[in-house]
């Protein structure tokens, strides 16, 4: 695996009218900004532009990209079928908060045989509940719900599932 | 008024082997730094991968902002309109996109008028320039410079 950094921050701006139909413009900075940096030009250029426009900035963000190089030269396994999937669901400090991570294509050696549970007490299944729940990165580090709620547990055991299926 | 959204969002694109693709999305504190949300994000990946065999074919880190009320425009806006901004240097050409340009932009005699970008007024070549000069500190898609040469300006449908 390679994945390799963009080389720019893309910015996005995101403009309407008064229907609220929407017109997206964008450029791109070096990848070597700060956030802060990349930040201050975005302001810079958006206001640069309103006064040459009619419609209104509503949205705008900033993407830092990676791509993998060797794809798709060197594809996934045959076993590989992002349709088989499980849900780990995460509850948050402050009910009810909570978000749910699918992960694509999950080996069939992580769940018990003979059901459709994934086995949490594999070590790499542990591993990966317990760094969503706290990286060990540093506070403020670690995954949150859509509205900043830090996850502390697991939710229900997860379980592989197959789009279109009604097991999994 | 245009406001941080609550959390900053980590997208990873898997694919299977029949290039079938899955988005995994996940959150971090609006605040995180770029190098730190990086570092989450492949500690992430790294503790992912050994639960899929699909493989991880691009990542993105974003911050987004928005106005949930903003103060929208008159009823004749032309959104289905952009200006467009030519710019080059000596190996290549470049544009830049203005949505639904202001009509006064543009040149108001001749057979450009309403469509080419009229530099012969001050205030509209000042703001052009104005432009020119910010968007020269930004680079293309592939990290190169911006051509810092303005060419010409018009309307585009």
């Amino acid at each position: 695996m390679a994945l390799t950094d963009n080389p720019t921050w893309q910015v996005s701006l995101t403009y309407a009218d008064r229907d609220r139909n929407t017109s997206k413009i964008g450029f791109h900075l070096p990848a070597a900004l700060t956030f802060a940096q990349a930040g201050a030009a975005m302001s810079t250029v958006t206001s640069l532009i309103e006064p040459l426009t009619d419609a209104v900035l509503v949205a705008q963000s900033l993407v830092l990209g990676q791509y993998e190089s060797t794809w798709p030269a060197t594809p996934a396994p045959e076993s590989s079928d992002v349709e088989r999937y499980a849900d780990f669901s995460f509850i948050g400090a402050v009910k009810p908060a909570r978000t749910t991570i699918r992960i694509p294509s999950i080996l069939n050696t992580l769940v018990i045989d003979g059901t459709n549970t994934v086995n949490i007490a594999d070590a790499a299944v542990a591993a990966f509940i317990a760094g969503f729940i706290d990286t060990g990165l540093g506070v403020g580090n670690s995954p949150v719900t859509n509205s900043g709620v830090d996850l502390v547990s697991l939710g229900a055991t997860p379980e592989k599932k197959h789009r279109f299926s009604a097991k999994g | 008024m245009i406001m941080p959204a609550a959390t900053a969002r980590v997208v990873i694109t898997l694919a299977d082997r029949d290039h079938g693709k899955a988005r995994i999305s996940f959150r971090l504190p609006f605040s995180i730094s770029a190098s730190d949300a990086a570092a989450v994000r492949s500690h992430i990946i790294g503790l992912m991968l050994p639960l899929t065999d699909a493989r991880v074919i691009g990542t993105q880190i974003v911050w987004e902002y928005s106005d949930a009320t903003p103060t929208l425009p008159a009823f004749d806006v032309k959104l289905q309109t952009k200006g467009v901004l030519f710019y080059r240097n000596a190996t290549r050409a470049e544009a830049f996109y203005i949505p639904a340009p202001k009509p006064s932009l543009y040149e108001t005699t001749g057979e450009y008028a309403g469509i080419r970008i009229d530099m012969s007024n001050p205030t509209i070549a000042a703001a052009i320039n104005a432009i020119s000069a910010e968007l020269a500190n930004t680079v293309t898609i592939e990290g190169l410079s911006f051509p810092d040469e303005y060419m010409v300006g018009g309307l585009v449908l």
